[in-house]
């Protein structure tokens, strides 16, 4: 019997089915590894399982016992462990005692023993015991340290070693290596081979192909919520429908792509590093973007993509590096400024104003560029006539611009967040994958104004994860992984076995 | 047993009162970011004011214009002086920051009208109007009047404006607002000013029944809160619909079930509230941390 | 290393211990009254602090639990004339058992909401005290409660009370150090941490939320009915909204010094009132009243807008919780890093 049933278990939060009739097992002592791309509902089916989300329907049954219903304290008590994506530590405990937290009689101890006596006995019994987890993993060294004062891959190590406080049978693990440098990535992937061949159950959810190619049994591949391959990782690997989970669909572009070069770039980056929370995204990003070019990044999940855009649009400051946009250096500066000076961001998942109309919307794509007393009033005539002339880009938005944004199709709302964007006729536009969730038709519709864009005289710096697509429209690509630009091609100089073949490398 | 269409009347004037101090709420609380303990001494601020000018000999509806007009500068400087500066601040100090505006706001009153209430004229001089057998005091008249007059002004401020768009966009997303270069500091300032204008004309029509003093702020802050958490702290709409029901709970409350404890239905209703649906009756999302 | 460690405390402690017990021998009455009530709230913010601190649970209703072990120690003593020993420990069990409840209704809430909810519940007790003629004497309030007595010996001047608190506070900090350092103490501060990663390590979030109320609720119902029975008189203006601001305020504010903090925030914020209650008649402010309470709200003002690093930077890394005051506001999702 297997360790942990997961059967035909879906979730979904409003409109959007984040998780569809999955179903696989775990059997004791195996490793098991879940991935897909990002909103692939990874997440959501740990935290199914961990009893933090309650399932819509669906059965999920850990050693014969269905724990559906059951609270995320219950589920930790009966043997499953977890560490988190983001770091969930107790920073202002010790090392120490983060791991003891997890053990039995520490986190049971009662109120009037801890009163009258300061706990001692529990304390000391568990001490032993956690001294053990951490001389496994390597770090006894840090157990009086405060756990915030650690580094990142130490805390990561924090983390798992109060996991196994917990003496779990079963540990889930949330993108362990996110943020790791290569030699704690190559260190922890030993470890939990270690744990594994010890008999430690393992189901972990990672991005880095690689890590899972070398450590899993078998791996389940998750694409909007949907189960797409299960098997060995030869098996998925070979297999198709993974390929084109990652590299996204083929489209047509008819518009063939007027380059020119200039020499002087118009956004230049040098060694850019940010964190988001704990995490070390960013690690030295070094990159120019010229006048008129259609450049885009691509790269596998967690490599930082949108924090890169994040932080040239003026969303995340930057700890390190300089960005020169125009010859200015804006580096942490405020989105509104860096939107000022004609740097358009398009967000992920569109940014819409859902009881907004689309003319409305629209309109207030060009507000900075009206002063204060006259936004009193009624939209002066300039933005009315901005506002005709992106209807004639976009004619499906004309029809509908009285309707609501939060009704469209998001395809439409991915032209009307562009609409808006080039609204304040920006120089320079940084778009966050546009093409997230959207038919393959409309993919191409959206690409071709894109390319006819650039090719107008518009800088476009694109994040996609639809590979397959911005080949056909860029000019340059720059794969970025692990926090830096690894790669630097052109479509011509690289095809899409080449594409894989650095995905799940290394 | 009181008459119940009287309970209801007065019910419905007191929901516009919480109504106008549950707007100013939720416009700074979606726009600014801020929970503003200090709202209802906006509304006692324009009170004052009131006070001052009756004083002066000044003519009745200039008063209430200049009380309004007080509440809307003081707004705006308490947001421009103090708070604007802090606003990279946790939220904890934010709140502890208004309480102390509150504070400030309080005593200066104090010293400037004393301790004794204050009573100012009804607005219209007169009997209470008789209809369908109840009793309704034409101040009442004026506060469900000046609830639909301001409730139409914001509808075409809002729905009409450039500047209205912008702050609905903000209220709907602060962060894509910022991406479209909206400045958060005006805007602010403006939902500051907006939300200080709403609670003067509270202060000011509910000035004659409840009379005037430096502490009046604190209960009506505190009912406009609940009620606007009561609508989900999500936009305008949902803070009246919240105001209004819950003005007709505690006027039905205390006529009905007992009026000593007419206070304590606000407070009931916001524990309830909390505990079952802490979005509130309109809000979407929890707010999950 | 660690004996070391242990008796540079107890020194320090010990000390200021010794300090203390000098002061009614060298200050007059009034200081003496002053530094008494000192005492009192301090034992009342230091249950607050510990829930703040330590659980990470903002509370607006301290002034309440004060208020019910004030009346019901009163109420007990008055109409039974029982020993108002026995009754002060009767009301920390009323007090604990009502913390309780409110502890149980807010098991679920987090942040904002919770404390928002603890609003609610301080602003209906204060209602209750106020409607509740025959249990509290109604707004004119409650008089003639007896002093604090045991058998013959009664506690009638003001530097017995004043022995009598400060002895019993220095012992609540003592067990209270015992207890925040202790693994109850250790998981409440897990809990603040991340209530998320807790409850995925298997603690019983609920039950720590639970106790940690009983524990604030105890201690402020402790210093409630010992203020009822030196006062003699208690009303219910008291123990309002404005009363649970102070007590957050103490605790914040008193926050900065580890475990003693209470005693500097109580200090701080009573010696203020007092000093300006000086002070201002002599530069010519005859209305001490509200130009005392604007004189305090102006400096907290300025305190919090100009310490460099606001009131954050004060506080400390361990005692009562740095990262509460840092965390930013999750209200519309995203911020800026």
């Amino acid at each position: 019997m297997p360790l942990l049933t997961v059967n035909n278990v879906s979730k979904r939060f409003g409109g959007i089915h984040a998780l569809e009739n999955c179903s696989f097992d775990v059997k004791e002592g195996e490793f098991l590894a879940v991935i897909g791309p990002n909103g692939a509902g990874k997440s959501t089916l740990f935290n199914c399982i961990t009893g933090n989300y309650l399932p819509d329907s669906g059965e999920i049954l850990f050693a014969g016992r269905s724990i559906v219903g059951l609270s995320p304290q219950q589920i930790a008590a009966i043997g499953v462990s977890r560490t988190f994506q983001n770091l969930n530590l107790f920073p202002e405990l010790t090392v120490l005692q983060n791991v003891q937290i997890a053990m039995a009689p520490f986190r049971q101890s009662g109120f009037w023993r801890s009163f009258l006596t300061g706990g001692e006995r529990v304390r000391r019994e568990t001490e032993q015991e956690a001294r053990k987890i951490l001389e496994r993993l390597g770090i006894e060294g840090l157990a009086e340290a405060q756990a915030k004062e650690l580094s990142f891959g130490q805390q990561r190590l924090v983390e798992l070693a109060r996991a196994l406080g917990l003496s779990p049978r079963i540990l889930l693990l949330d993108e362990p290596a996110s943020g790791l440098n290569d030699a704690e990535r190559e260190a922890l992937i030993q470890l939990l081979a270690e744990l594994n061949k010890a008999g430690l159950t393992i189901l972990m959810i990672e991005h880095d192909l690689a890590s899972v190619m070398k450590l899993a049994h078998r791996v389940v591949v998750l694409e909007f919520g949907k189960v797409i391959a299960y098997g060995s990782p030869a098996e998925v690997r070979s297999n198709p429908r993974f390929v084109s989970a990652y590299l996204g669909n083929g489209i047509r572009v008819e518009v063939s792509p007027i380059r020119r070069t200039e020499e002087r770039p118009l956004l230049k980056v040098s060694d850019l590093h940010t964190r988001r929370g704990t995490i070390h995204v960013l690690r030295g990003i070094n990159l120019e973007i010229h006048r008129h070019e259609l450049v885009a990044v691509i790269g596998p999940n967690g490599a930082g993509k949108s924090t890169l855009l994040g932080t040239l649009a003026g969303q995340f400051s930057p700890f390190q590096g300089r960005i020169t946009y125009d010859g200015q250096e804006i580096q942490g500066m405020p989105p509104e400024q860096v939107h000022r000076l004609r740097m358009t961001l398009i967000p992920e998942r569109r940014g819409m104003f859902p009881e907004l109309t689309v003319e409305e919307s629209l309109m207030l794509g060009a507000y900075t560029d009206v002063r204060f007393l006259r936004s009193l009033g009624r939209p002066p005539k300039e933005v009315v006539e901005r506002c005709e002339m992106m209807y004639e880009l976009f004619p499906r938005l004309k029809e509908r611009r009285r309707q609501l944004s939060g009704t469209l199709s998001g395809g439409e709302q991915q032209m009307l967040a562009v609409a808006r964007g080039l609204m304040s006729r920006p120089k320079l536009l940084l778009l966050d994958e546009p093409s997230l969730g959207l038919a393959e038709k409309v993919v191409e519709q959206l690409f071709t104004v894109f390319r006819q864009l650039a090719n107008d005289e518009l800088t476009i710096l694109l994040v996609e994860q639809n590979v397959r697509a911005a080949l056909q429209i860029a000019d340059r690509l720059l794969f970025l992984e692990r926090g830096q630009i690894q790669l630097e091609t052109t479509p011509d100089q690289i095809d899409e076995q080449r594409i894989m073949e650095i995905y799940t490398s290394r | 047993m009181e008459n119940v269409l009287q309970l209801i009347f007065s019910g419905l004037a007191l929901g516009g009162i919480y109504a106008m101090i549950a707007i100013g709420f939720v416009t700074i609380f979606k726009v600014a970011g801020i929970i503003n303990f200090a709202q209802g001494d906006f509304a006692m601020v324009a009170g004052v004011a009131m006070v001052f000018c009756l004083a002066l000999d000044i003519p009745l509806w200039t008063a209430v214009l200049a009380a309004i007009l007080a509440s809307a500068i003081v707004g705006m400087l308490v947001h421009r002086a103090v708070l604007d500066r802090m606003r990279h601040q946790s939220a904890t100090i934010q709140i502890i920051l208004t309480i102390a505006v509150s504070i400030v706001l309080q005593s200066l009153s104090q010293l400037m009208v004393g301790s004794q209430p204050k009573s100012v004229p009804p607005f219209l001089a007169g009997e209470p109007i008789v209809w369908l057998n109840s009793a309704i005091p034409k101040q009442n008249l004026v506060i469900m009047g000046a609830t639909v007059l301001l409730l139409i002004l914001l509808y075409f401020f809002f729905e009409k404006s450039y500047i209205g768009s912008a702050l609905r966009a903000v209220m709907m997303s602060r962060e894509v607002s910022r991406l479209l270069g909206i400045s958060a500091r005006s805007i602010a300032t403006t939902s500051f000013v907006i939300g200080a204008v709403v609670a003067g004309v509270a202060g000011a029509v509910i000035a004659p029944i409840t009379l005037v003093s430096y502490d009046m702020g604190i209960t009506l802050g505190l009912k406009g809160f609940v009620a606007a958490v009561f609508g989900g702290l999500v936009d305008v709409p949902g803070a009246v619909a919240g105001a209004l029901i819950l003005g007709l709970l505690e006027s039905l409350g205390a006529g009905l079930i007992s009026s000593a404890y007419k206070d304590a239905i606000a407070f009931v209703i916001l524990i309830l509230i909390l505990l079952f649906r802490p979005h509130g009756l309109f809000g979407k999302h929890a707010h999950r941390v | 290393m660690k004996g070391l460690r242990i008796r540079k405390h107890v020194w320090g402690w010990t000390a200021l211990f010794l300090v203390v017990m000098c002061l009614p021998l060298v200050t007059g009455t009034l200081w003496t009254q002053i530094l008494l009530l000192v005492g009192l709230y301090a034992i009342c913010t230091l249950g607050l602090s510990v829930l703040i601190g330590y659980a990470g649970l903002v509370s607006l209703a301290q002034a309440a639990f004060w208020g019910i072990g004030a009346y019901v120690s009163a109420f007990l003593a008055i109409r039974t004339g029982m020993s108002p020993i026995l009754s002060v420990l009767i009301s920390i069990g009323v007090a604990s058992g009502v913390a309780f409840g409110l502890g149980w209704m807010t098991r679920n809430l987090e942040g904002h909401y919770l404390t928002l909810a603890t609003l609610g519940a301080g602003m209906i007790i204060h209602i209750i005290f106020n409607e509740e003629s025959w249990l509290t004497g109604g707004p004119s309030g409650m008089y003639g409660i007896p002093q604090l007595s045991v058998g013959a010996w009664v506690v009638d001047s003001d530097r017995e009370m004043f022995y009598l608190v400060w002895i019993l506070l220095f012992l609540l900090l003592w067990l209270t150090r015992n207890l925040v350092r202790s693994p109850w103490g250790q998981i409440l501060q897990a809990m603040r941490d991340s209530q998320v990663a807790a409850a995925s390590m298997g603690v019983d979030v609920s039950k720590y939320k639970v106790q940690a109320f009983m524990f604030s609720g105890a201690l402020a119902a402790l210093s409630g009915s010992l203020y009822a029975h030196y006062m003699t008189f208690v009303s219910p203006e008291l123990f309002g909204f404005k009363q649970s601001i102070e007590f957050l305020l103490m605790a914040v504010i008193g926050g900065a010094l580890a475990i003693t903090g209470p005693i500097w925030g109580a200090l701080l914020l009573t010696g203020l009132k007092e000093v300006l209650r000086i002070v201002l008649p002599l530069v010519g402010i005859t209305s001490v009243g509200p130009v005392e309470t604007l004189a305090f709200g102006i400096l907290l003002v300025a305190a919090i807008m100009f310490l460099p690093g606001g009131l954050a930077s004060v506080l400390p890394r361990r005692g009562i919780g740095r990262r509460r005051w840092n965390r930013h506001a999750v209200i519309d999702g995203q911020q800026r890093q």
